[in-house]
């Protein structure tokens, strides 16, 4: 309860934060956003071998390429920002990757067989409905906090 | 005063060809058509609900993905589309299709953790996993291409994986793929279409040489199927009946190590010959030297009538076991196109 109201003022200190951080941007706002977060359901009560992945759309409204360096959540006990990849014959491979860049004034997609943030070791079961909070962390604009809902894939 | 109802029929007759390409418009489907179906052997995997045996599911289209719960990407996005896509078939029709996944983690994957992670998307779907030696058969049978790789210092692993889902038929033949990019409207479309028609022959034929998206366009030429009949019922009826039945001793061998007519539909065996195999049957016969045999039609028939009859016998025989012809069939290929019509099996 008392976590619920602390977050949405955390997620403003934050923006405030990293608004006066960054060099000033020449759009107003924020100079990353993030939309359309989600994280996919799973069965099963979590645990080790658990995985999941958060899913999401950044735009980089600033005057420079923008990197995601570091995803942190409290519902994994390790998060690794990977790319998914499927060559020529069909086969897919997954693989972790140093950061992602987002060229200033564009915006990459995070998707279902692209760029991913893979949660492993979950702390809980993610059921539909439920919301799990990410710190991300960007090389210019710091870090960001989100909110993202659980859904069915 | 003319004109103007030239230009009518004529407009009428342009709408009139339109609306027929666009009703009778063939099927193309979305996946890789195999142009030679594989028959599966002995399929069997273990699940949290028992032994997972192939042919339990005969008669049913079995959808066939092989890939590990740890994947958080990929594999759960294919699940998600195969939900989506049944979701979209009627009841019926839905249970006429099993989706097995395969899980070639053998280590870190469980039969319970198979199945709960599988039910996330349909209750229904199985999760299943074998012992490395029953995955690789599998795997090399179908084409799985799969390698573990080696644990991070956290000790997890990442596993490639071939990303197809495996399309297997009523028979047991593995009859298409479909690639990750699928969507599930063209899953749901292409397993409408195989519920009702299987994979016709001329979508074989037109499969070229490597495997390629490919549109079907009918499954038998109905005017060879007709011609066919008729030579048939000259030719062929006295002795293996008016009905393709045969004799219903046929499997009985005789004394002199002949056998009595066979059956030529689908009870019999006529549709494992590949075409020229056929055609050099019917032209030379055989067991010629004793009382009960099969005569040389080679002064009587062409290769072209041989084929016709094929075809004939060919509109007797299950979709799979015309598929498996297919993928001999010489004569049959023709450059000119077909009649894009689909003639009711």
């Amino acid at each position: 309860m008392k976590l619920r109201s602390i977050v949405p003022l955390l997620f403003a200190l934050l923006l405030t934060l990293s608004a006066c951080g960054s060099p000033a941007p020449a759009a107003q706002g924020p100079a990353i956003v993030v939309t359309n977060p989600w994280v996919r359901a799973v069965g099963g009560m979590g645990g080790m071998d658990a995985t999941s992945a958060l899913f999401m759309v950044i735009q980089n409204n600033g005057s420079a390429t923008d990197t995601l360096l570091s995803v942190q959540s409290d519902a994994a006990s390790m998060v690794q920002i990977h790319l998914s990849e499927v060559d020529a014959s069909g086969v897919s491979s997954m693989h972790e990757v140093d950061g992602i860049e987002i060229p200033a004034g564009g915006s990459v997609e995070l998707k279902p067989g692209g760029y991913h943030v893979m949660l492993m070791g979950l702390k809980r079961e993610l059921k539909e409905g439920d919301t799990v909070t990410f710190i991300l962390t960007f090389k210019i604009a710091g870090t960001i906090t989100i909110q993202a809902p659980v859904k069915m894939p | 005063m003319r004109r103007p109802l030239v230009f009518l029929l004529s407009g009428a007759f342009l709408i009139i060809v339109l609306a027929g390409i666009l009703f009778l418009r063939p099927h193309t489907f979305n996946g890789s058509v195999l142009q030679t179906p594989k028959r599966e052997g002995e399929i069997v995997l273990r699940s949290a609900d028992g032994p997972v045996r192939l042919s339990d599911y005969s008669g049913k289209i079995v959808l066939m993905y092989f890939g590990y719960t740890f994947c958080p990407d990929i594999c759960p996005t294919t699940l998600a589309k195969l939900k989506e896509a049944l979701g979209q078939l009627t009841p019926e029709e839905t249970a006429q299709v099993q989706v097995i996944f395969v899980s070639v983690d053998t280590q870190r994957d469980t039969v319970e953790h198979l199945r709960d992670y599988v039910h996330v998307f349909n209750s229904t779907f199985i999760g299943s996993t074998g012992t490395r030696n029953d995955i690789d058969l599998i795997a090399e049978s179908l084409g799985v291409i799969y390698k573990i790789n080696p644990p991070d210092a956290n000790g997890n692993y990442s596993v490639d994986h071939s990303s197809y889902i495996y399309v297997i038929d009523r028979q047991g033949y593995l009859v298409m793929n479909w690639g990750h990019d699928i969507q599930p409207d063209e899953i749901s479309a292409d397993l409408r279409y195989l519920l009702k028609h299987g994979i016709p022959i001329s979508a074989q034929i037109l499969a070229g040489p490597t495997a390629t998206p490919v549109i079907c366009s009918l499954t038998l030429i109905p005017a060879h199927v007709q011609g066919g009949e008729w030579l048939y019922q000259h030719y062929c009826a006295q002795c293996h009946g008016a009905d393709l039945k045969g004799n219903p001793a046929w499997q009985t061998e005789l004394a002199d190590g002949s056998h009595l007519p066979p059956p030529l539909d689908n009870t019999g065996q006529a549709w494992k010959y590949s075409e020229p195999e056929f055609i050099a049957l019917v032209r030379s016969g055989r067991n010629l030297d004793k009382p009960i045999h099969m005569p040389a039609f080679g002064n009587d028939l062409s290769d072209w009538e041989i084929h016709f009859i094929l075809q004939y016998l060919a509109s007797h025989w299950d979709v799979s076991q015309r598929n498996y012809q297919a993928g001999f069939l010489t004569l049959t290929p023709q450059p000119t196109p077909y009649p894009t019509v689909t003639p009711g099996p």
